[in-house]
């Protein structure tokens, strides 16, 4: 039995209670685990609050019963699998529902949970607490605690002690400050630092796009950039452009823009921002002659490929432009910390054999144009799914 | 053949007597040397000005990331910093002997216009000496209030070393000058806290008469509500009703040049500056009387390519040449700080500070 009695000094229950401490892992997707989320899904569907919000609504389309047991069946080992104990839930601060994938997953895994939400009072944690709350209740389930406490808060430190996973969304400093406090032996830490994504278009498709097509891409490319302020790790800051004929992508950056003047909430400080980094990279002499501002979208192709893409972080509609010639020379550019490939005109299974032939310290995922921010139970890398369980291995 | 940076003809020029067609054709003249005296000197700016045009303003915030200049590193005869909040990086702008100079000569024309005086006054500055005993540091407070002491005689100050109010110091100034045109200077918020408030509380008063100059911005001041009316009544009832407060926007990437309110509560533009509202979406220029991002101009700078500032500051160019003060130029009001973005993304969590 642990011992937490001290672990939840100065945090705040927002759904659960102290009691989560003494539950037991189960089975991983357990059918009591399937249908806490299923509920949980079918509550959100039918809150008019809920529905307002399409990231809520994303969740709640995600953990619907028909979801989880197509999921399951990619699981048959499942049941020879046990949730790894404890888990302790780090969420980013400002991505609203990104907290409730994160205890969805480690939840399915079998795991016992303590997610700390996002202090920011977002409506989203709100309403999906409310749910979550309801429908352990009705079940009877008390393997999950949603916690909200001050960033400076030891509860951290003191659940770190008895937790069994730790997961860790957010920047390479919350990573580094939650690994150096002290936690079991057998403790797993999952950890998603600081990525970046690219994207990779061939131009030779857009030719093929009548104006309809063009539009649906362009919004597809505006959902994965401009929704999350182009500041999400999967929000492509690079356009890596393929079979360059120099005249398409022209036509691209027109549509992407017609979306981000009808749709985006434009700050003047964003176009500051953005102003200042296009001096910069100027001076600096990255950015070619070609460059221009634009407050809503702002260009700025590079003066050759670099060796590393890493750093180049433009947000808020800032995009950075280069040609590749061949696949291999676009993915030799791209370091551990690339994470999402975005393509269109692309052969997804071409990229993926590139990168895995090219030996890629990153690049976890290649998805197309529009599903940037899809978030799955494979994440970074990482089958959540089996790393958050174990298998009890008998012969 | 290239026009030559004479600098005797600037300062020549009446400070606020040409009308626009004329500042105009001047200022084009002298943006277009200097800028290609900065393109050709400061390789950084010149790379700016190939991407994104010529003689496009730089912003204030490059300086804080990139040591830009013009002249040779051993022509640095000083480096001013900005105050910056802590954890940020600090600006840092290199001035050469002529650049220095040119400054102090045109800070010392615009507060004369303003004050009326030729000759130096009588000064009281509310700060502390200590802010500007400390030669290693250049700040927008140590370089405000040296520039200003120059152009003072019996430079007192009114504040311990420990920022709290020396009466006394206050008290025997205003003794020593009692019949005197005087010079108050100081940022506003010190003006108003450490000392209006301070003696208000305490019930001392003194009578003076002459200009209190003030600066710095009224961020503070607004969060206490205090308006610019309340702050003049303020004032006078501590220091006396002869003493006109007025405001100034000046920075540390420009000094010198600065913006002075005259008596109709305008901010002004001199012949060695000028100021326009933009869009920050475009960085075109809005009309007068909306709103924009401060883009300023001096003339003055040849050892950083400073001559023309996107600043982070929000607010309208009033008008033209039409000021009932009798000023001609641009006269415009400063509305404080741009908002900062408010911005989403996974890469930030509330783990961290």
């Amino acid at each position: 039995m642990k011992d937490g009695s001290d672990a939840f000094e100065g945090v705040e229950f927002v759904a659960g209670d102290p009691g989560v401490l003494a539950a037991r892992p189960v089975r991983a997707f357990a059918k009591g685990s399937l249908s806490l989320l299923a509920d949980v899904s079918a509550r959100l569907m039918g809150d008019d609050r809920a529905r307002r919000l399409p990231d809520v609504v994303s969740f709640a389309f995600w953990c619907r019963r028909a979801h989880l047991e197509a999921l399951a069946k990619g699981y048959a080992e499942a049941p020879l699998r046990l949730g790894r104990g404890l888990a302790l839930h780090i969420a980013p601060s400002n991505v609203p529902v990104n907290f409730a994938f994160s205890w969805a997953f480690s939840h399915l895994a079998g795991n016992v949970d303590v997610v700390r939400v996002p202090s920011k009072a977002f409506p989203q944690v709100d309403v999906i607490c409310t749910a979550i709350g309801k429908a352990m209740a009705v079940a009877g389930d008390s393997r999950s605690a949603f916690v909200r406490y001050p960033s400076d808060g030891a509860a951290t430190e003191s659940l770190s002690l008895v937790s069994d996973v730790r997961i860790v969304w957010g920047g390479d400093a919350t990573v580094a400050r939650v690994r150096s406090m002290p936690c079991p032996p057998r403790c797993v830490d999952v950890a998603f630092p600081d990525r970046y994504s690219v994207a990779l278009v061939d131009e030779r498709a857009i030719a093929d796009l009548d104006d309809g097509g063009l539009s649906e891409l362009a919004a597809g490319f505006y959902n994965d950039t401009y929704l999350m302020d182009q500041n999400a790790c999967s929000s492509p800051r690079t356009v890596i452009w393929l079979g360059a004929d120099g005249c398409q992508r022209g036509r691209f950056w027109r549509a992407v823009r017609r979306q981000a003047a009808e749709a985006y909430d434009l700050q003047g400080a964003v176009c500051t921002d953005k102003y200042v980094r296009l001096c910069a990279d100027a001076a600096s002499g990255l950015v070619s002659e070609r460059a221009s501002f634009d407050g809503r979208l702002t260009l700025a192709p590079l003066a050759e490929m670099p060796g590393d893409l890493s750093d180049l972080r433009g947000y808020g509609g800032y995009f950075y432009e280069v040609e590749a010639g061949t696949m291999e020379e676009a993915i030799g550019s791209l370091g551990a910390r690339c994470q999402t490939i975005v393509y269109y005109g692309v052969d997804p299974e071409a990229v993926r054999e590139a990168v895995v032939d090219a030996g890629c310290a990153g690049v976890d995922r290649i998805v197309p144009v529009g599903s940037a921010m899809d978030i799955g139970i494979v994440w970074d890398g990482f089958d959540l799914a089996r790393v958050l369980s174990r298998v009890v291995e008998a012969r | 053949m290239t026009f030559a940076l004479d600098y005797g003809e600037l300062f020549e020029a009446g400070l606020f007597s040409l009308a626009a067609p004329e500042k105009r054709s001047l200022h084009a003249r002298w943006l277009s040397a200097l800028n290609s005296h900065h393109r050709r000197l400061c390789p950084e700016y010149d790379r700016i000005c190939a991407v994104l045009g010529d003689g496009v303003p730089v912003p204030v915030r490059l300086f804080k990331e990139l040591d830009l200049m013009s002249i040779e590193k051993g022509a640095v005869a000083k480096t001013m910093t900005s105050s910056g909040t802590s954890g940020q990086r600090r600006s840092r702008i290199y001035l050469d002997n002529d650049t220095s100079a040119r400054q102090t000569k045109a800070l010392s024309r615009i507060v004369s216009d303003f004050t009326g005086e030729r000759k130096r006054m009588p000064m009281l500055v509310v700060d502390a000496e200590g802010t500007v005993r400390n030669r290693s540091m250049f700040s927008a407070r140590t370089a405000g209030i040296r520039g200003f002491s120059m152009m003072g005689r019996d430079v007192t100050f009114a504040l311990r070393d420990d920022m709290a109010l020396d009466w006394d110091s206050v008290e025997a100034f205003a003794e020593r000058h009692s019949g005197e045109r005087v010079l108050v200077f100081g940022f506003t918020f010190l003006v108003w806290a450490n000392l209006v408030e301070e003696a208000r509380s305490r019930g001392f008063s003194v009578e003076m008469e002459g200009v209190l100059v003030h600066g710095g911005g009224w961020k503070k001041l607004a969060d206490r509500a205090v308006s610019p009316a309340e702050f003049a009544e303020g004032v006078r009832g501590v220091l006396g009703s002869g003493l006109r407060p007025c405001d100034y926007y000046g920075m540390v990437e420009q000094t010198g040049s600065i913006c002075m309110e005259c008596e109709c509560g305008r901010l002004h533009a001199s012949v060695f500056s000028d100021v326009e509202a933009v869009d920050p979406a475009t960085m075109l220029p809005v009309p007068f009387g909306a709103e924009g991002l401060l883009v300023t101009t001096s003339l003055l700078p040849t050892s950083y390519p400073g001559h023309v500032l996107l600043t982070e500051d929000v607010g309208a160019v009033l008008g033209e040449d039409d000021c009932p003060c009798g000023r001609r130029g641009r006269y415009f009001e400063v509305h404080g700080r741009q908002k900062g973005a408010e911005v989403r993304g996974c890469s930030d969590t509330y783990e961290g500070r």
